[in-house]
């Protein structure tokens, strides 16, 4: 378990993201008068709460919610019920302008870094587009900073003018923490951030991650189906089944102990190399 | 390419239109009707005397230009209306696309008939009329390719950011859609030339004694029993002008396909 002893950075006192009672009704199908025929609940009541700088990882199986309440906290999708806590606002009072001056505190890592970065812009508008947005930054300080994001990510700072598609996979994750942290977040939600990435590649993006959260005391939430991941990386794990939050636990209880059935389903179902022999 | 090189060959013959013409394409020479070609006069003359070659390069920039107005006339009201409304959808959406559904159904040679109407001939008029009516042919496709770039994961990562939906516009949208617009834009391109063309047969495009393709290929038809290959040529040039805009833009919609494969999405 490499790198998973450095959680001297926490600080339990104060929740920088309190997620209370989220619901999301989808309508699936509707009838002739366009009103709703059937409808899917893919969040149910879920609540929970991320420390600062801890690691928060969110499991369950396909169709379990979890990008769905990452797009709740983020505002990408409006909750039917509950509210957001960032940093003690409340996201889902905030009006548009707001939510985007707000935004810049909690950024997203998505899954499929071939799909979340614009082919068509250069890699310094792409990653320093948070530091236009929030700092107004002039031209001339945009291509240091973005060089020096780049070099913290360890991309090779004179890709500046460079287009995505000149990446690999690993890179344009690279790419898409770079742009996240240009932003100068408290929270990074990474959703399945690594999951599409080959093995080799997803340890570097992971100790990546790790470093970022231990040199910027950063609080993550770890979304993935990769136990084995987790249990590397997490310090609190909470467990979606069909929408609801079924089992929360700190990570060494949780994997020694679960209570409750679907997790203990969940563990079972990890392969993991050695056991079958 | 070849299409691209004929284009820019095409330009380059509208540009130096005054020094390049044989002859006046004003000048008649009411003894040399109809003509057939000959060493002075390469394509022949028309039934009022004069050079056809040096009507069809005097006529070559108002040809290509005709069709560029609509097609401007028909962005700059498309391409807006369509990326607000495939963007925010709702009421807007709704409307607009009423609207263009309702300009599908205006036939652009009676159109152009009715400015010509009302606002007596003019080649720039009637164009603008017709790009009043290219304009929900552009607003169409760009609404449905801006429905397709909203859903993609860079759209929502760019609102994660904080970047406000104008600027989401500008910066995302606007550059993922280029390549479909240019497409549609050559398309209409040809459809200009050939509407100019046949408004100009007509008699309600371009005025005498200016030329342009359709008004020589008009001319033709009064003579055509005694001289039938005076109407080939300016068909033969309208032909391949149509042909290399279509081709052009075969070639850029190839080109870009390659990209979107390799964006993977």
């Amino acid at each position: 378990m490499p790198e998973s002893d450095i959680s001297g950075v926490q600080d339990v006192t104060s929740p920088r993201v309190v997620a209370e009672n989220l619901t999301k009704v989808f309508v699936t199908k509707r009838n002739a008068f366009g009103l709703p025929a059937r409808r899917l609940t893919a969040v149910r009541g879920v609540s929970f709460e991320l420390r600062q700088g801890e690691i928060y990882a969110l499991v369950g199986g396909s169709g379990s919610g979890k990008s769905t309440v990452a797009r709740l906290l983020t505002r990408l999708e409006k909750s039917d019920t509950g509210r957001v806590l960032v940093n003690g606002t409340d996201w889902t009072l905030l009006r548009r302008s707001a939510l985007q001056k707000q935004r810049r505190a909690m950024q997203m890592v998505f899954q499929n870094p071939y799909a979340s970065l614009d082919p068509t812009s250069m890699v310094v508008h792409l990653v320093g587009e948070p530091m236009i947005i929030h700092e107004k930054l002039a031209r001339r300080d945009l291509d240091a900073r973005v060089r020096a994001l780049l070099d913290d990510v360890g991309l090779p700072s004179d890709s500046l003018h460079k287009y995505p598609h000149e990446f690999s996979g690993g890179q344009r994750q690279r790419l898409a923490i770079a742009r996240a942290l240009a932003a100068d977040p408290d929270v990074i939600i990474a959703d399945e951030a690594v999951s599409a990435l080959d093995v080799s590649s997803q340890a570097k993006v992971l100790n990546l991650l790790l470093r970022l959260r231990r040199e910027r005391s950063l609080t993550i939430l770890f979304i993935t189906h990769d136990l084995g991941v987790v249990r590397q990386v997490a310090d609190r794990i909470g467990v979606l089944s069909e929408g609801e939050l079924v089992e929360e636990a700190q990570a060494d209880a949780l994997f020694d102990e679960p209570t409750h059935e679907y997790t203990r389903t969940l563990l079972r179902s990890v392969p993991i190399m050695g056991r079958w022999r | 390419m070849v299409a691209l090189g004929l284009l820019a060959l095409l330009l380059l013959v509208a540009l130096v239109a005054d020094w390049i013409m044989p002859h006046d394409p004003n000048a008649q020479d009411l003894l040399g009707q109809n003509a057939p070609p000959s060493a002075t006069h390469p394509l022949g003359t028309d039934d009022l005397g004069r050079d056809i070659l040096s009507r069809l390069i005097d006529g070559t920039g108002v040809t290509l230009l005709a069709p560029f107005i609509a097609v401007g006339v028909g962005v700059l009201i498309g391409l807006p209306v369509g990326m607000l409304a495939g963007y925010f959808r709702g009421i807007f959406d709704w409307l607009s696309t009423r609207v263009a559904d309702a300009l599908f159904a205006v036939p652009g040679i009676l159109l152009a008939m009715a400015i010509v109407a009302i606002r007596g001939p003019s080649t720039v008029n009637v164009m603008i009329g017709v790009g009043v009516l290219f304009a929900p042919r552009v607003f169409r496709v760009i609404r449905a390719e801006v429905l397709a770039i909203r859903q993609a994961t860079f759209v929502d990562a760019a609102r994660t950011i904080g970047a406000s939906p104008m600027r989401i516009l500008r910066n995302n949208i606007l550059p993922n859609t280029a390549g479909t617009l240019i497409v549609q834009c050559t398309v209409l391109l040809g459809m200009g030339v050939l509407i100019e063309a046949a408004l100009s047969f007509f008699g309600i495009g371009v005025q005498p004694p200016q030329a342009s393709w359709g008004v020589v290929l008009r001319r033709s038809f009064d003579s055509l029993t005694e001289a039938p290959m005076q109407s080939i040529y300016p068909g033969i040039a309208i032909t391949l002008l149509v042909l290399a805009f279509m081709y052009v833009g075969d070639g850029i919609r190839e080109s870009i396909g390659k990209e979107h494969r390799e964006a993977g999405w």
